[in-house]
């Protein structure tokens, strides 16, 4: 009598807890289980918890019943790689009378599982509502990194749009005054400062200077043309990439080289050696620059090379024999849209 | 003669540049280029005395990154930057670079040549400060500097926890100043807020 009153006790408070509960050995074997648990496990499989192994089995491989509905998983957070598959699994059913119940088998110690079922329904439509709301989020950023990426296109038409105009309104202004005089007949009297308005517009867009300037933009003429002008020529042997993205790697490295071998080596001429497969444009980068170089300390300069680089999964590597070489390797198939693509 | 080194990529402002450097008597242009990048090896060889940098260049290569590059190694060049952009952070990233000088195109008074001419003799010439511009029912500088740091992680893409990590502040900090942030300038989202501020230059995260 007095060994069954606390077990009996026992039984009466988990029946009394609103959510289910069940206690087993590893095999199975129910230890204790309580009322909720066993109507739910009744609704879900049509007998209550004879052995709890089996009946978490049934669960998992549960195809639906009676309006009984198992739900996915997706809306929940990622936790990759916290090795706990084998401590703790969970399930989630929505019940005919709409209520989400989240099963969760856990392991006590070597022996006792426990399987606990609790009603989450609130629970459970908040979290598919932040799922829902962080796809949109997610959509939202993508929206504002592509605005970023053409905004300086944008802001550059802006500019010339703008500069454009206040052609127009010069112009507009000498046009309107040399109408006004012939339509006034006094273009004798007003000859002198129309003429001299006329010339100053004119003068203003037309007496660009006979020094030298970059004819166009592309990445590597005006390169090509700087270093011509401070004395250093460039040869390339091979061919070059045709996707932007990797003749833009390209530049900055011949940059870099160009840099240092005019800096520290006083070179004159740097080559640019280039070799393609299917995998990668193989690149060294040389000078002929009169100072000897046993051992290269990287600066500033070449680790951010470096990084942007590799950033890129291309490779730098430096060699020193006698002069300092770069070798660069950049993967051939850059899988990059032609954003911000100019001229 | 002063020899002055253009990077612009706009090219009607560049033959505006040049045009007023060829009508001057103590300037000569030495050369003229779009691509900020190109700029440290073109002073290499020791030719130049004044370059006129502008921030945002061909390639999206960055004028004051360039600048900060070349008084590196040339702190004797002076450098003015330009810029038609009120990025609230160009001055003084300027400044921290050590640039000479910071020219307003679109706003202020003082012609280039003057800034110029200041600037070579020795003077620091710069705004006062950035261009005030409307942000919904606020304006620019309505806002604190943790806003525009709040603002420029946003506009770079960045969630609420990496925002809290570079600020080094709490989730709730962030979410706090974005929520004033909205209130201010009674945008429903941040992405009203982002393509509003870049739309209107305030923020330019690249450069």
């Amino acid at each position: 009598m007095k060994n069954q009153t606390p077990a009996k006790m026992i039984k009466k408070a988990i029946d009394s807890y609103p959510g289910g509960i069940c206690f087993a050995t590893l095999e199975g074997r129910v230890i204790l289980v309580n009322e909720k648990m066993n109507k739910l496990v009744l609704e879900l499989t049509g007998h209550t918890v004879l052995n709890a192994r089996v009946t978490w089995d049934e669960l998992t491989s549960f195809a639906g019943k009676d309006k009984v509905e198992k739900l996915d998983q997706s809306w929940l957070p990622k936790d990759p790689g916290n090795g706990n598959e084998n401590m703790q699994q969970q399930m989630f059913f929505r019940f005919p009378d709409s209520l989400v119940w989240h099963f969760e088998w856990k392991l006590l110690d070597s022996n006792t599982v426990q399987i606990e079922a609790a009603e989450i329904t609130e629970l459970y439509r908040l979290s598919e509502e932040l799922y829902e709301n962080t796809i949109r989020l997610r959509e939202m950023q993508k929206r504002q990194k592509s605005l970023l990426d053409s905004i300086v296109e944008i802001n550059l038409n802006k500019e010339i749009l703008a500069a454009k105009m206040h052609i127009h309104e010069e112009l507009g202004h000498c046009l309107l005054a040399a109408t006004k005089a012939v339509a006034e007949d006094s273009l004798a009297e007003n000859a002198d400062t129309l003429k001299e308005s006329w010339r100053s517009t004119i003068r203003n867009f037309s007496d660009i200077p006979a020094v030298w300037t970059v004819p166009d933009s592309s990445l590597q003429s005006e390169l090509l043309q700087v270093a011509e002008l401070i004395g250093c020529k460039v040869i390339f042997l091979g061919e070059q990439p045709m996707n932007r993205k990797a003749l833009q790697l390209l530049y900055a490295a011949i940059r870099e080289a160009l840099t240092n071998a005019v800096r520290h080596a006083d070179a004159t001429e740097l080559t640019v050696k280039i070799e393609h497969n299917e995998e990668s444009y193989h690149i060294e980068i040389s000078n002929n620059g009169g100072t000897a170089v046993s051992k290269i300390t990287e600066g500033n300069g070449l680790s951010a090379l470096r990084q942007r680089l590799e950033q890129e999964g291309a490779t730098l590597k430096l060699l020193c024999d006698g002069s300092v070489s770069l070798i660069v390797d950049i993967p051939s198939d850059f899988d990059e849209p032609q954003k911000g693509e100019r001229k | 003669m002063i020899q002055v080194l253009v990077v612009e990529d706009s090219k009607i402002t560049r033959d505006a540049i040049e045009s007023q450097i060829v009508k001057s008597e103590k300037y000569v242009l030495y050369a003229s280029i779009e691509n900020a990048a190109n700029a440290e090896i073109a002073c290499l060889r020791g030719h130049v005395d004044l370059i006129l940098m502008d921030v945002c260049t061909a390639d999206e290569e960055s004028g004051l990154k360039a600048a900060a590059k070349i008084k590196q190694y040339n702190p004797k060049i002076k450098i003015i930057i330009m810029t038609s952009m009120p990025e609230h952070s160009f001055i003084q990233k300027a400044k921290a670079c050590g640039c000479n000088g910071f020219w307003y195109k679109e706003y202020g008074g003082t012609s280039l040549m003057e800034v110029c001419d200041r600037v070579m003799e020795g003077e620091y010439i710069y705004p006062e400060d950035t261009p005030v511009i409307r942000i919904g029912y606020t304006s620019s500088k309505e806002f604190t500097t943790r806003e525009f740091d709040i603002i420029r992680e946003l506009a770079q893409g960045r969630k609420y926890e990496e925002i809290a990590a570079d600020l080094e502040i709490t989730s709730n900090t962030v979410k706090y100043h974005i929520k004033n942030i909205l209130q201010k300038t009674g945008c429903q989202n941040t992405l009203q807020l982002v393509a509003e501020v870049v739309e209107k230059r305030l923020i330019l995260p690249k450069y």
